[in-house]
């Protein structure tokens, strides 16, 4: 996968451009929703070869979802997952919340800690839809886009004149939620400014503990947006957007309750100017830079310090593109870079790094019914080897009703910062984590002072340059349409993930304590199918049904149960020997998800709706003493969530109420981000004269 | 097939009547000893600021199949550590060794480790304990910790060969470390539950 392919096929699409008819193509009028993610170029949802789900601004205000992680968990095979942190993310086709890339305005958010990038911090109050494009998708944006995008949207005024929108929701949990947002636009120029605010109790799962499972918080929301145009080719866009954060901290470490408190700051700016130089030919430059930054305070119950830490992170990405437009073709072609840096605590350095990029995509459909997408990237980076990451994905319609779909893309995953520069020594049992380029130094350290016991791996075998992990993911689907009511979609995935980085211990202290640090390693593979049932009947009912099954697999755990190295260990009969077929696959992974949804229109205007999501069972570590996942194991069992809500239009004013978790079902241990159940209402109000869509 | 087995055993059980009756003062192997022992009581040690175990030992002795005090032990348990009646002290309050028992970890289900291997057998040292104590924290002993529930499991067709104190042998297949089986009474653990089989013949390396 390290040819450039794109030049391959851009030869054949010019090719057969030339010596296909001009411009027969009757552009088909379709009612589909328009999507930007999985080509950074406006495409039809249903033109898409790619595997791509879009969620509308209405259904997630329906749904009483109020971060992005509950938009997400109610999509077909998407689970949300709480690291060992906190952080909420979410897995996509199987694959660990650190390998999708999340977006707002198809600009990064950063601040990832232990690789997940925490959902909970971003508001959907004012969103358009949100994008998930399943499947890598590096070809297009680099780094971290192995198991696919999300791409969050955000409102865009279309209303001339002076408008304003309203909006307070309550919920269980003292949790209170009032956005106000004003915008005036007239044919040139537009402003709009939006304040949300949001304060909740949090949730106790487990009480007499000392701790609450949520600790209460504090979110501060601003986004501020202009639109200039100079002309009718000439566009500028600015935005600006902070989001604060406090929360108390609570945690046991080491059997002690401590406290403190816990601050986030995440500022987002970006400046684009868009020209276009001929009615096909367009020019964009952007200009985005943003900054994420945390501190904590832990104290003891007696008020002594246990620790303080901070993380602030700086990313600044100018990129230019131009692209090119004729009918339902496009040729995009970009060129940028990106200046990242880092300070926080447990650090050997403050790294900065700097890498550039350019990518390649055409878009060309033949014959009106064949539509290829091919693209390519290079990556240059000076840390690790640079990538060039490819995609090609094709559709082709067989028929008025039936539609083929495939692609196959790499996808890579740079390695993080900590992985490179951890410098951390456990304050209570003196063990050390250490990043790839601070290992050596640090091991010759400990053995000059002393301190260094036992060596497991050859000095220069430690602190090999670690690379990018890198992916390769197939998509094969299609698109059926039943009726014109009822409409069928597949798509099988794989993706193998090789070089895996993960920590490994490398040696002793005098005293014991092991060292770790980290090595590419591992191979995982996922597999299965997604589908989508959706029935719709004149408006007034609809009916969504999503089903995916999955397979998530570690090459390495299957190698050694092949080989008759893995046993497991009963209380009552002692250890024995594993099959292949014992072998459940990775942990916090369920075999089968579902999700149903039932929209429901009645009195002309008010709606409602139930929604279920169904995980089959899964377990999130070993129980029987061999480190892996076996059918043996203790599982969480399988279980369903319904939430219901019904909604109410009246001029400009929308009521939501609804019962999120309805059956309030908990896992306090193990499921710590399912709140129980949790009732809310929702008042919106519109303050221009004229409702708009 | 079942007809000859059969055939064999009745020959077999007629030789072993035979001889028995005719030489009743010759030794006549004693019957290897299987058992389950449960609970064993190694939860009396505190944790120092470094994170090592620092507490009395529970000696045991595969001969007389329980606990003991005096020196005829085999093994001695502390929390995670296990020590071996031979070699030399490593860390703080463990008894003197005064024997040349001696250990190692085989990996198979223990069923079928039938043999013991004399060449791989390792004394605790003042560098080095002869059975790894981790904690669990690397899989490089007998336990698996986990950092998310903070419990141990034994791992999985690890078997751990003696030779005991009175140079006999012995495997040993821990199945639980917390009393009574149940976590949840006791989430610290440091009670042992452990299958073994002692072989009290002189010079025989089978089980």
């Amino acid at each position: 996968m390290k040819i450039p392919f794109i030049l391959v096929f851009l030869l054949f699409a010019i090719l057969a451009q030339s010596q296909s008819k001009k411009d027969s193509i009757s552009v088909k009028k379709n009612l589909s929703s328009i999507t930007i993610t999985a080509t950074k170029s406006p495409k039809a949802l249903d033109k898409l070869p790619m595997p791509t789900t879009v969620v509308s601004g209405k259904e997630i205000m329906q749904s009483g979802a109020t971060t992005l992680d509950e938009v997400l968990e109610e999509q077909t095979g998407i689970i949300t997952t709480t690291n060992y942190v906190g952080n909420q993310g979410v897995q996509l086709q199987g694959l660990d919340a650190a390998y999708t890339l999340i977006l707002i305005d198809g600009m990064p958010v950063i601040g990832r800690s232990s690789g997940t990038l925490d959902l909970k911090r971003i508001s959907v109050n004012d969103v358009k839809k949100v994008e998930i494009v399943r499947g890598a998708s590096s070809s297009l944006y680099g780094s971290d886009a192995i198991g696919g995008v999300v791409n969050i949207i955000t409102n865009k005024k279309k209303a001339v004149g002076l408008n304003g929108w309203i909006s307070q929701k309550i919920s269980s949990y003292n949790t209170f939620e009032s956005t106000a947002k004003i915008s005036y636009k007239t044919s040139t120029f537009s402003i709009s400014n939006a304040f949300n605010y949001l304060q909740s109790d949090g949730y106790d799962l487990i009480e007499n503990n000392g701790l609450k499972t949520v600790s209460p918080y504090k979110n501060y929301n601003y986004n501020a947006k202009a639109n200039y145009s100079l002309s009718d080719k000439v566009f500028f866009q600015g935005n600006f957007s902070v989001f604060k954060q406090s929360q108390q901290s609570e945690r046991t470490k080491n059997q002690n309750n401590l406290f403190g408190e816990n601050k986030q700051k995440d500022v987002r700016v970006y400046a684009i100017a868009k020209h276009y130089l001929t009615p096909q030919i367009t020019q964009e430059f952007d200009c985005f830079f943003t900054n994420y930054k945390t501190k904590e305070v832990l104290n003891y119950e007696n008020g002594d310090s246990y620790s303080s830490s901070f993380f602030n992170q700086k990313l600044l990405k100018p990129e230019y593109q131009l692209s090119y437009t004729k009918n339902e073709n496009n040729i995009i072609f970009g060129i940028g870079a990106e200046r990242e840096g880092l300070e926080r605590t447990d650090f050997s350095e403050s790294p900065k790094t700097t890498s550039y990029f350019s990518f390649l995509q055409t878009d060309y459909t033949f014959y009106n019914t064949l539509n290829i997408i091919a693209g390519s990237r290079y990556d240059k980076y000076t840390l690790y080897d640079s990538e060039f990451s490819n995609k090609a994905a094709i559709s082709l319609q067989l028929s008025e009703k039936f539609t083929f779909k495939s692609s196959i893309g790499s996808g890579y995953k740079t390695p993080d910062f900590r992985q490179l520069y951890f410098d951390f020594t456990n304050s209570i049992n003196g063990y050390s984590v250490l990043g790839s380029t601070v290992v050596n130094d640090k091991i010759q350290q400990f053995q000059s002072e002393g301190i260094l016991g036992d060596l497991l791996i050859p000095l220069e075998e430690i602190g090999s340059i670690l690379q990018a992990e890198n992916s390769l993911n197939i998509n094969v689907g299609g698109f059926w349409e039943i009726v014109p009511q009822l409409n069928f979609d597949m798509n099988i995935f794989q993706n193998n993930i090789y070089n895996l980085i993960e920590p490994k211990l490398v040696a002793h202290k005098t005293n014991g304590s092991s060292i770790f640090t980290y090595f590419n390693v591992a191979q995982v593979r996922t597999r299965g199918l997604e589908c989508n049932l959706k029935f719709s009947s004149n408006k007034k009912l609809k009916l969504n049904v999503g089903y995916q099954l999955l397979f998530a697999d570690d090459m390495d755990a299957i190698q050694k149960i092949e080989n008759g190295d893995v046993y497991a260990l009963s209380a009552t009969t002692g250890s024995f020997r594993l099959n292949k077929s014992d072998y459940f696959g990775l942990f916090n992974r369920s075999r089968h998800t579902f999700n149903a949804k039932l929209y429901y229109t009645f009195l002309q205007d008010y709606t409602f709706n139930l929604r279920t999501n169904y995980r089959s069972k899964f377990a999130m570590f070993d129980s029987n003493g061999n480190d892996l996942l076996d059918k043996y194991d203790q599982f969480i069992p399988a279980y369903f969530l319904w939430n219901t809500g019904v909604s109410k239009t009246y001029k400009n004013t929308t009521i939501i109420a609804g019962i999120n978790n309805l059956m309030n079902y908990t896992n306090p241990t193990n499921l710590s981000h399912i709140s129980g159940r949790n009732y809310f209402i929702n008042l919106n109000i519109q303050l221009n004269k004229k409702q708009e869509k | 097939m079942n007809k000859t087995k059969f055939t064999l055993i009745a020959v077999l059980a007629a030789l072993v009547t035979f001889t028995s009756c005719k030489k009743e003062e010759t030794l006549e192997p004693i019957a290897i000893v299987s058992k389950t022992f449960s609970n064993l009581n190694a939860s009396n040690y505190s944790i120092d600021t470094l994170g090592n175990q620092i507490g009395n030992y529970t000696k045991f002795s595969f001969s007389t199949g329980d606990t003991v005090v005096g020196e005829n032990w085999d093994i001695a348990f502390s929390g995670t550590t296990i020590l071996v009646n031979g070699g030399a002290i490593f860390g703080e309050n463990e008894p003197s060794r005064t024997a040349n028992a001696a250990t190692y970890i085989a990996n198979g289900t223990f069923a079928e480790i039938t043999e013991v291997t004399e060449s791989l057998f390792l004394q605790d040292n003042d560098t080095a304990l002869a059975i790894t104590d981790d904690s669990g924290a690397n899989d490089a002993g007998w336990c698996h910790y986990n950092p998310q529930t903070h419990m141990l499991t034994p791992i999985a067709g690890k078997i751990l060969i003696f030779r005991t104190h009175n140079n006999k042998y012995a495997k040993v297949e821990i199945l639980s470390f917390y009393n009574n089986m149940d976590p949840s009474t006791n989430p610290y653990g440091g009670y042992f539950t452990f299958n073994y089989v002692y072989q009290p013949n002189e010079n025989t390396l089978t089980f």
